[in-house]
């Protein structure tokens, strides 16, 4: 087969070397061999190529050629792409994240409105392992809660810490680490291969065995425009071939790397503590979808943001 | 009359318009100008003053309450942007942006009048394309009435439309000087001169 | 075109506009700019141009900056810092060179509580220098050592510099403000030893003071900097006690030094007129417009290089020479060394760090003891003529009392003072690490 000669940059908001990012360097690596070397995809990594923030606009006015940056991100552009990965205690598994974001950009026309409007369209998207906190000290029941404090993020989150009678502090990324050592926050808020990776299980030493629950999270967006018009139809059959193949390998590297880095920090004393009121948490805390739903039709969208929600319940699996 | 480099007509063509039309606009365009620099300089130093505020009261509140302000981090830093923005027209009229006059005393005075006329060329060029990526930014903001990431969700257009006033007054404030350099002549206004060099020499040659 | 000469194109270009005169800032944005044209046209120039700028003008992680410019400006109208210098100055006063010593030391203790070498400079040559001329001085001698201590700041935390580095490379700021105090206590050591042998061998630079203090005169002076040590207790203390996060301290510490300017001034019954208050937030407001626009400019500069592949090809060429890593840690210093006789600090950090910090941490350097070496060199790049910001700093604050050769004589024992400093560093890296790593365990 004959490819076109074609030099595509990818913005990235993060760095090389995690779970994921390791999927999308193979993916562009795939693109790259299987098109005997005439579709070379450069990867800028951890915001190189344009912050997290610029990347939505990046990619929509065609100044880059793909971009990868979560939607959460982006709560006023695509507030219905955003909410699977924004909202809290929604998804059992990475599989049940990833079927729901997938099914919502291919089957309901919402969400490809939403995308269409903002000039952009998602390759595959990547999850997110569980979300667990890791304290500087154990967290056994809904009194342990009390006035922790917990770094937070984004627009949902504090609805969670608030329900819980925690503390949520905005911490930039090269301060957890020390915060958590000088006791400006008691946890952090990640999955266990993050927490590997910042390297803050040196500091706290605490793990809690209850879940938030996996998200779905960053795709490789590319521009819509572009790939729905301009796109030669064998580099399209290409790259979707790929990207079918890296959205399973994310699925298995999660897998594996959530065994392998809670290895690392029980190898490197955490303990794993057990919670001992998980059904009373969950009863406590918002249900988020409903809450959004709120939100929603609020701003006059509840009629969108119903469609997602329906088709959310049916195909996920909380 | 055609457009040409000042200084080479200074003194006449400042002469013949003296009380004329020309003057008049340069003048209500040069009061007008300064005092907005002014207004938003003045501005940008209370922002400064507010944001240490707010961040010694997230401060203590952590410390004393036990919970921080609310989206007092994220406000901070959308301030931080338009206290910059807001400070850019007045530094440039005082001259404050960093430049390297190690050579200028001896530049031949054709090359002067160049460099001069140059700088506020370029300056021109980049807060022209400032104010415009700015412009863009405020809008799309304001369309879709967008909201800050965070607890306090508080309107985040208003702050770039502010952001783009601020990057406006600078372009202006450089155009007035470049309007001045090209039909005055007009040293004052001029970037780029070296303080420290005889500021008379230009004149004289000219 | 090849990679390589776009890079080398647009630095040229770069340092021919900044040669003309022409503001730094604006010399890189405007070669940022034709740069992103060239290589992905209108859509990448404009699209980088409208996020860019706000972007990094509204991140968290920078509010820092402007506070502690903030926090310095009412800290040298209140006269703390004043108070500090006389301080030193009747303990020391009488011994040879003994207010170059004073100068040295009070620079130190003043980089505790300012993070800009320039506002260190200034404040400095605003202080010291007159009253090292009204007893003799060399004049040259005493505008270096203002000039060279002032570079303190950069060192001992808090220090812009550092924060910059941190936030360009994702390291802990607070493992690198500790890892800057051993070594910037140790530069502070060897400008006394230098002083005291350049006094030795050349007494006429340094005549001894006739004028004698009590120990009364001493003990009284010493009750009068209790303000300075309260700011540098609230912020150091703030800052290790863990009440806060080093990005607040900046926040922290500029309301205390106002409080503290307050208190001072009711004590003393010399309270700043409200126009001085003004005036000085009024300079903070304008030192951090002309940093941002510089750092905007610069980081636009790193986009280009990126997405033209230089920072791929140096980074590649410096990986293929396949010489020891050592050989590799020169030439970046080398390189550190002559870009610093040309560009600003705050630039030469974010235009280069983004490229070189791959090599060298690859090369199995650590990223916190690189962080250090490159403050060490900006730190030698703001002394180095033509374009150094210290240099700048004394020559603007000395009102026409200081010639800028006289300035680059003065100011040369003590660049070889921090090139053996330099070569400290490099040979014993414990030197840095060691207060870190006690941290960390
Ligand atoms: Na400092
Ligand atoms: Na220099």
């Amino acid at each position: 087969e004959e490819y076109p000669r074609m030099n595509l940059r990818v913005a990235h908001s993060f760095p090389a070397g995690w779970a994921q990012t390791d999927v999308d360097q193979w993916w562009a690596d795939q693109i790259r061999e299987r098109s005997g070397g005439r579709i070379r995809v450069t990867m800028m990594w951890a915001g190189a190529g344009g912050e997290p923030m610029e990347i939505l606009r990046l990619v929509r006015s065609g100044a880059v050629d793909m971009g990868a940056v979560p939607p959460s991100y982006f709560p006023n552009e695509l507030p219905l792409t955003s909410a699977p990965n924004a909202l809290p205690l929604t998804f059992e598994s990475n599989e049940a994240a990833s079927r729901v974001i997938e099914g919502l950009v291919q089957d309901v026309p919402a969400i490809r409105d939403e995308l269409r409007q903002n000039n952009i369209w998602p390759l595959f998207f990547h999850t997110l392992n569980t979300y667990q906190p890791l304290c500087t000290k154990p967290v056994r029941n809904l009194d342990d809660w009390q006035g922790l404090r917990v770094r937070t993020f984004g627009a949902w989150q504090p609805y969670l810490w608030d329900s819980l009678g925690a503390v949520g502090v905005n911490v930039m990324t090269a301060e957890k680490y020390e915060g958590l050592q000088r006791g400006r926050i008691d946890c952090g808020f990640f999955s266990t291969d993050l927490y590997a990776q910042t390297r803050l299980y040196e500091v706290a030493k605490y793990l809690s065995d209850f879940g938030f629950g996996p998200q779905p999270t960053w795709p490789i967006w590319v521009n819509y425009e572009r790939w729905h018009n301009d796109m030669p139809e064998n580099v399209k059959a290409l790259i979707m071939e790929v990207s079918d193949e890296a959205r399973e390998r994310s699925l298995q590297a999660l897998a594996d790397v959530q065994e392998s880095s809670l290895q690392r920090m029980l190898d490197a004393g955490v303990e794993v503590v057990e919670f001992e009121q998980p059904d009373e948490l969950r009863a406590r805390a918002p249900d988020f979808r409903a809450l959004w739903l709120e939100n929603m039709q609020r701003e006059g969208r509840g009629e969108a943001a119903q469609q997602v929600l329906d088709y959310w319940m049916e195909h996920g699996d909380i | 009359m055609g457009l040409r480099v000042g200084p080479a007509l200074a003194g006449p063509t400042h002469q013949s318009d003296k009380g004329g039309l020309m003057t008049f606009v340069f003048q209500l365009m040069d009061t007008g100008i300064k005092r907005l620099a002014r207004l938003f300089m003045i501005l940008a130093s209370v922002l400064l003053a507010i944001m240490a505020l707010i961040g010694t009261a997230d401060v203590l509140s952590l410390n004393l309450l036990g919970r921080p302000v609310p989206s007092a981090t994220e406000l901070s830093a959308a301030m931080l942007s338009i206290t910059v923005m807001m400070g850019m027209s007045y530094t440039q009229r005082q001259r404050a942006h960093i430049s390297v006059n190690l050579f200028w005393r001896f530049f031949p005075h054709p090359l002067r009048v160049f460099a001069e006329g140059l700088a506020l060329f370029i300056g021109l060029c980049v807060f022209a394309l400032i104010t415009w990526g700015a412009w863009e930014l405020a809008q799309h903001s304001l369309n879709i009435r967008e909201r800050a990431v965070a607890s306090v969700r508080f309107p985040l257009w208003p702050i770039k439309l502010v952001f783009w006033m601020g990057a406006l007054v600078c372009a202006l404030e450089i155009l007035r000087e470049l309007v001045r350099f090209l039909f005055c002549g007009d040293r004052a206004a001029v970037a780029g001169a070296d303080p420290v060099a005889d500021t008379g020499s230009l004149e004289q040659k000219g | 075109m090849d990679p390589l000469y776009i890079g080398l194109i647009a630095i040229g270009t770069m340092l021919l506009l900044i040669a003309l005169s022409i503001p730094v800032a604006f010399s890189i944005f405007i070669v940022a700019i034709v740069g992103l044209w060239y290589l992905g046209g209108m859509p990448l120039m404009l699209g980088t141009i409208e996020g860019l700028p706000y972007q990094f003008a509204s991140q968290y992680g920078f509010v820092v900056i402007p506070m502690f410019i903030l926090m310095g400006a009412f800290a040298e109208i209140s006269g703390i810092t004043k108070d500090f210098y006389t301080f030193f100055y009747r303990v020391l006063g009488r011994v040879r060179g003994g207010l170059l010593m004073v100068t040295t030391l009070s620079s130190a203790g003043f980089a505790a509580i300012s993070g800009s070498t320039m506002v260190n400079a200034v404040v400095f040559t605003r202080i010291a220098l007159p009253q090292m001329m009204a007893f003799g001085y060399n004049k040259a001698i005493a505008a270096g050592c203002i000039a060279a201590a002032g570079t303190f700041a950069a060192l001992i935390p808090p220090s812009i510099m550092m924060v910059v580095y941190a936030l360009l490379t994702g390291q802990s700021i607070g493992t690198l403000l500790v890892a800057g105090i051993v070594p910037g206590l140790l530069t502070a050591g060897a400008y006394l030893i230098a002083i005291w042998v350049m006094v030795t061998i050349r007494p006429s630079i340094a005549p001894v003071p006739t004028e004698r203090f009590s120990l009364q005169d001493k003990l009284r002076s010493f009750y009068s900097i209790w303000p300075f040590v309260l700011l540098a207790v609230i912020v150091i203390g703030g800052i290790y006690s863990g009440a806060m996060f080093p990005s607040s301290a900046g926040a922290v510490g500029a309301v205390g030094a106002f409080l503290i300017m307050l208190m001072r001034g009711w004590l003393r019954k010399d309270m700043p007129s409200m126009g001085k208050i003004g005036g000085a937030m009024q300079s903070a407001a304008m030192t951090t417009a002309v940093l941002f626009l510089v750092i905007i400019a610069g980081l636009m500069l790193s986009r280009l290089f990126v997405y033209s592949g230089f920072v791929d090809e140096i980074v590649w060429y410096i990986e293929g020479l396949g010489v020891s890593p050592l050989t590799v840690m020169l030439v970046i210093m080398l390189m550190y060394i002559i870009l610093g006789c040309f560009m600003d600090t705050i630039s030469m950090v974010v235009v280069t760090v983004p490229f070189v910090f791959p090599v060298v941490t690859s090369l199995g350097f650590d990223p916190i003891w690189f962080g250090v070496i490159v403050i060490k060199l900006v730190e030698i790049g703001v002394l180095t003529p033509p374009i150094g910001l210290n240099l700048f700093a004394v020559l603007s604050a000395s009102d026409g009392r200081v010639q800028p050769t006289d300035l680059f004589k003065g100011v040369a024992p003590f660049l070889v003072v921090e090139v053996i400093i330099l070569g400290l560093l490099l040979a014993f890296p414990a030197i840095v690490m060691w207060l870190p790593d006690l941290m960390r365990s």
